[in-house]
């Protein structure tokens, strides 16, 4: 009887575990979906059962927009090239040597990850004014290195050479091996696929951000992020930014397969990528 | 003789040091340079202007001007209740979510995408997806209730309120704090919660005994995350704000781009900044321990 009175109980109790994790899902993936789902009915008021499905809303999709979709990419590629370039022999820097200020200096760095980044862009706005950077390619890729690109690509690294143990790199000075050996036989190898897939990270994030650079960006420099995020707030949403929103979904989804692919899941979810950076 | 030996090779060290001191601080240069150039620099000039009239003189009359404007305060006010409800309500439904995530191989693999991939998005997808769910003539969940249901007379109209507002920033803060969560959680180890079974303890007794009070420290720092997070703002709530007060980052804008405000803008400014500061060093500290 009890056994039985048991078995009922822990069958309801999987049940609620089932339905509330399914829920979750559905709250986390429904954006996506309908935003995917709309833009293949080529009409704003969506309807559950449609009445046709058109790739009419991704033909009306400007030039504008690919114009700034293009800017975007190759923004994203320089700024992230840069940033991982500068920031990872800093992490190893800061993590491994004797730094003099080093407190202080941990402090810069940590000021963009703590400071809200609506404030960030105000502040960027009242400092490239006076220097005619708005509105420009230069001051969008000097902004987004600085303030997103870099913390973002710092905080990757230090993570990466975290994991590293320092053994490592003492046994080879003791038997002899400098600084570039060192860099050549222990470091590339063991950071490298990290620094890869946060390369990868990095891109992603600055092709998607648009916080940062909302106030720099004008009608001359605008990345696509930018743009859609202008575009719903003065005319409300049209269906051509659902297409051009839902092709930047298309690229995050295909980006999450590639890396889940290439460098397992743990890539994605362990807490290097996702824990205290916040 | 030996003494002098190691007199040389003791020398050599502190020349070598100093040299190598040298070169760690060179590589680090640009990284810092950059940083200060583009976050603190800026900031640091808002702070001064904030403190300035127009002329430039030093002058407290923002600050006075901002804390005696019952407009900013009630909007301060609305944005603190609204962040703390967000916040609250999020951590309580993912955390659930995030423990099974951080104990379970199988779903940490299969199904966490559906928290990386809306992570990757910039927030306004967020918001245009719900005007198409909620919109009121047009969201599909207007179009089912009152045209295919016939539930309803009148479409519901929640989109530019605070519940449309609440949903949006609601959204955005489960999906930082479930993959916070996850990863402070994957922390605790799990032979604690093994031992209790082992020893008799229910399922329930386990986690209310061991798996909560062990992830408290988590749940702060991912709540005062949230929160500083949700009290600037900004995208959702210029997309989602119709009537009532707008939350304090819509009154910031206004004073820049607008009113051409500057000076009260920043000051307006330096204090979110400090309300979101606060949060996220009590979320450091709670890490820490």
């Amino acid at each position: 009887m009890e056994t039985g009175l048991r078995k009922t109980f822990s069958y309801i109790l999987d049940t609620i575990k089932y339905s509330y994790v399914a829920l979750m899902i559905l709250w986390l993936i429904f954006p996506l979906i309908l935003i995917i789902y709309a833009s293949f009915q080529g009409t704003l008021d969506v309807k559950l059962i449609p009445d046709k499905f058109t790739l009419d809303t991704y033909r009306a999709i400007t030039p504008e927009y690919w114009k700034s979709f293009k800017l975007s990419l190759v923004l994203a590629l320089f700024s992230t090239i840069i940033s991982v370039g500068m920031a990872a022999p800093a992490a190893w820097a800061f993590k491994r040597g004797t730094i003099p200020g080093k407190r202080f200096l941990s402090i810069i760095l940590m000021v963009p990850n703590i400071v809200p980044k609506i404030i960030l862009a105000i502040a960027l706005l009242r400092l490239f004014i006076p220097l005619r950077l708005t509105n420009t390619n230069t001051g969008l890729l000097i902004a987004l290195v600085g303030a997103y690109g870099l913390p973002l690509a710092y905080g990757y690294c230090e993570a990466i050479v975290e994991g590293i143990p320092e053994s490592y790199e003492q046994a080879a000075m003791v038997l002899g091996a400098n600084y570039p050996t060192i860099l050549r036989k222990i470091l590339i190898p063991l950071m490298g696929p990290g620094i890869l897939v946060s390369t990868l990270f990095v891109f992603m994030r600055t092709l998607m951000t648009f916080l940062i650079v909302l106030f720099i960006a004008g009608p001359g420099a605008t990345t696509i992020s930018v743009r859609l995020f202008q575009d719903v707030v003065e005319r409300g949403a049209q269906f051509e930014s659902i297409a051009m929103t839902s092709i930047l979904i298309f690229i995050t989804i295909l980006f999450y397969i590639v890396v889940n692919k290439f460098f397992g899941a743990s890539a994605l979810s362990g807490n290097v990528f996702d824990g205290k950076k916040g | 003789m030996l003494q002098n030996i190691s007199f040389v090779s003791v020398k050599l060290n502190q020349g070598d040091f100093n040299h190598k001191r040298r070169f760690f601080l060179m590589i680090a240069t640009p990284t810092i340079l950059m940083t200060a150039i583009t976050t603190l620099i800026p900031l640091l000039m808002i702070v001064k202007d904030s403190f300035q009239d127009k002329s430039g003189i030093f002058t407290l009359n923002q600050y006075i001007k901002t804390f005696t404007d019952t407009y900013f305060l009630s909007s301060l006010q609305f944005t603190i209740i609204m962040s703390s409800l967000v916040t609250v309500v999020s951590i309580i439904i993912s955390f659930p979510i995030a423990y099974m995530f951080a104990r379970n191989k199988w779903m940490r693999e299969h199904l966490f995408g559906f928290v990386t991939v809306p992570r990757m998005l910039p927030f306004f997808a967020i918001a245009y997806s719900l005007i198409l769910l909620l919109a009121p003539v047009t969201g599909l969940i207007n179009t089912i209730l009152v045209n295919d249901l016939k539930l309803l007379s009148k479409p519901l109209d929640i989109l530019f309120s605070p519940i449309g507002l609440g949903i949006g920033l609601l959204y955005l803060r489960t999906v930082l704090c479930i993959s916070m969560l996850t990863g402070i959680i994957q922390e605790i180890n799990p032979n604690y919660e093994l031992a209790a079974k082992s020893l008799g303890a229910s399922s329930f007794t386990t986690f209310t005994k061991i798996v909560l009070p062990l992830s408290i420290p988590g749940i702060i720092a991912a709540g005062s995350l949230a929160f500083s997070e949700t009290v600037a703002a900004y995208s959702i709530p210029l997309m989602l704000t119709g009537r009532g007060i707008p939350m304090v980052s819509i009154l910031l804008r206004t004073q820049l781009l607008f009113l051409r405000n500057h000076n009260l803008a920043y000051a307006q400014a330096v204090i979110v900044t400090i309300v979101s500061i606060i949060c996220v060093l009590i979320s450091k500290k709670a890490l820490e321990r």
